[in-house]
């Protein structure tokens, strides 16, 4: 069976999988006051609190791949990424490979 | 333009335009272009809205005018944000704005693009003609459990011992064979998820690894490919899912903006007023 490519706007669990906390996110209160705050007016501006871009590649893929488990399985070690890269957390890093 | 007429923060309101005569921007996407242009009446909300581009620099923000309001990520609202996403994206390299994005004023729109030009242009850099796909791969955990069984010597032995009842308290014993049994599970899972990978990379520029939603999935992975290499990335899903038929199921989706391959965070700063 071959496997079917669904375009991007099918399947709503992936695209609120994406669209929600991924891309330019400005802070969660700020999302909210920017729509009350005039910008140019006020003394505030938007500023850069980090950037990251992921081009490389997810190094330890396969070694830290998280397998279906029961929800009760305590966590295994996994040596080489820290507890917050572990379930697609928030790694760290900065452009490695242009 | 409201520069006059500020009357001070104001709470996010219902969605009407009920003595709210100023119309407030949604931005979309971010991208590289000098000259407007227009994608349709697709905007977020329902109404219609046209969606448009407000430029500075070189760069410019996707919009539709929208009442100020904040909006709920609702199956309309976010679907709408990411079809306009894919317009751009059929002519454009877009850094996707995450969903809810308001601004009061196109003026507005306008110092954000100038406040953070560098990093919108460093990462616009990075991501031209560069597009996002996703890969879900599930398995059936009883399946696999069967096979599990059938593989190790260990397993089964201890599961029979639990089953005949010559044990005095079976809950040690229980928990040893549940241990073992995810211990069997996870290794054929890396091992599917590896070899996946492996196949991947080579047409791939990036990827990421995203947490596995249930006990059914064992990747969910989001990769980026150059533009023009999307057949080829196509062609080598279709094998690989070819490959593992009736084994394991893939579920395919894009092309999407580099969602998961750009994450820039703003805040606000307070500063010395401009005018």
């Amino acid at each position: 069976m071959a496997v079917e490519r669904r375009t991007g706007g099918t399947s709503l669990i992936d695209v609120l999988d994406r669209v929600l906390d991924k891309g330019i996110v400005i802070d969660a209160w700020v999302r909210i006051s920017l729509v009350g705050i005039d910008l140019i007016t006020v003394e505030v501006r938007i500023v850069v609190a980090s950037i990251e871009t992921y081009l490389k590649y997810a190094e330890a893929v396969g070694i830290t791949a998280p397998a279906a488990r029961p929800s009760v399985a305590a966590p295994r070690e996994e040596p080489s990424l820290g507890p917050s890269e572990r379930f697609g957390g928030e790694p760290r890093r900065e452009v490695l490979r242009d | 333009m409201s520069v006059n007429d500020y009357a001070g923060p104001r709470p996010a309101q219902e969605a009407t335009s009920q003595g709210n005569p100023e119309r407030g921007k949604y931005v979309y996407c971010i991208v590289e272009a000098e000259t407007p242009r227009s994608f349709g009446p697709m905007g977020i909300g329902g109404r219609g809205d046209d969606v448009y581009t407000i430029h500075h620099g070189g760069l410019a923000a996707v919009v539709s005018d929208t009442p100020v309001v904040v909006y709920d990520p609702t199956r309309e609202n976010a679907l709408a944000h990411e079809q306009v996403n894919e317009a751009a994206m059929k002519e454009f390299s877009v850094i996707p704005m995450s969903f809810g994005t308001v601004f009061r004023t196109a003026q507005d729109v306008i110092e954000f693009l100038k406040d953070t030009s560098e990093a919108l242009r460093d990462v616009l850099k990075k991501m031209r003609d560069k597009i996002e796909f996703g890969l879900k791969v599930n398995w059936d955990p009883d399946t696999v459990l069967r096979e599990v069984e059938g593989e190790s010597e260990g397993i089964r032995r201890l599961k029979e011992e639990i089953l005949s009842n010559r044990l005095a308290s079976t809950y040690l014993a229980r928990m040893q064979l549940g241990r073992l049994v995810e211990r069997a599970m996870n290794e054929k899972s890396d091992i599917y998820v590896r070899a996946i990978y492996d196949h991947l990379k080579d047409c791939a520029i990036a990827s990421r690894h995203n947490k596995p939603i249930g006990d059914k999935m064992i990747l969910n992975a989001a990769f980026l490919i150059e533009r023009g290499k999307a057949a080829e990335f196509d062609h080598t899903v279709q094998e690989i899912a070819q490959s593992y038929d009736g084994r394991l199921r893939f579920l395919y989706t894009g092309p999407w903006p580099p969602y998961n391959f750009v994450n820039i965070h703003l805040k606000l700063e307070r500063t010395e007023a401009r005018r």
